[in-house]
């Protein structure tokens, strides 16, 4: 039995992130669209993981504009 | 293999969902009360001004000198903030930003929740909300 995990990132200047484990990359892109339509967000951008890990473990440092 | 999606939604609150909008007050440490339809300054001097609510502090009970005004823009209901900011760490703006980024992170939870996550970790940072939710799959 395996497990989904899900990390939001919220911020202040109405940016949201997500990242969903756990799936092949195109469930995982659905999966957070839905949750950002449901929150009434548009996606901006879609990245996979490892070209958002250049600053060493930290995803979001490489988001900040 | 999982990726990130970055998405961006308005930082006005526009049709606000009153228990989301009483949600996001609590996690910045404030409560609602709609019995109170006036905020007035911190000094006596200060001009009143009508409002659908005024905060009290969550801790304490006490009124704030912010009140919020549900406004109806054509179809659409705009929340506004008005009142005397001078004894927080916020400008009426940045409390706004504030309010926005609590409002839409309370809005992700319940839609997470409604779809069976459990959240674990919640970590609030000065200018991003960080949630971590997991379900057995």
């Amino acid at each position: 039995m395996g497990e989904k995990r899900i990390t939001v990132i919220t911020k202040d200047t109405g940016e949201i992130l997500t990242d969903r484990d756990g799936y092949h990359g195109s469930v995982c892109a659905k999966e957070s669209e839905l949750l950002m339509q449901a929150i009434g967000g548009h996606v901006v951008e879609q990245k996979f993981k490892p070209e958002y890990y250049e600053d060493g473990d930290n995803p979001v440092s490489v988001l900040q504009q | 293999m999982s990726n990130w999606l970055r998405a961006q939604v308005s930082t006005e609150i526009k049709n606000p969902s009153r228990d989301l909008f009483d949600k996001a007050l609590d996690d910045m440490g404030f409560v609602p009360d709609y019995s109170e339809k006036t905020v007035h300054g911190a000094y006596s001097f200060e001009a009143s001004e009508p409002v659908d609510c005024v905060l009290r502090d969550k801790n304490s009970n006490a009124l704030t000198t912010i009140g919020f005004t549900f406004n109806k823009v054509g179809e659409e209901i705009v929340l506004s903030v008005s009142g005397d900011f001078y004894n927080l760490r916020y400008s009426g703006q940045e409390f706004m930003k504030k309010l926005g980024m609590f409002y839409n992170h309370e809005n992700a939870r319940a839609h997470l929740e409604e779809q069976g996550y459990t959240i674990e970790e919640v970590e609030v940072k000065e200018h991003e909300i960080v949630m971590v939710g997991r379900m057995a799959a």
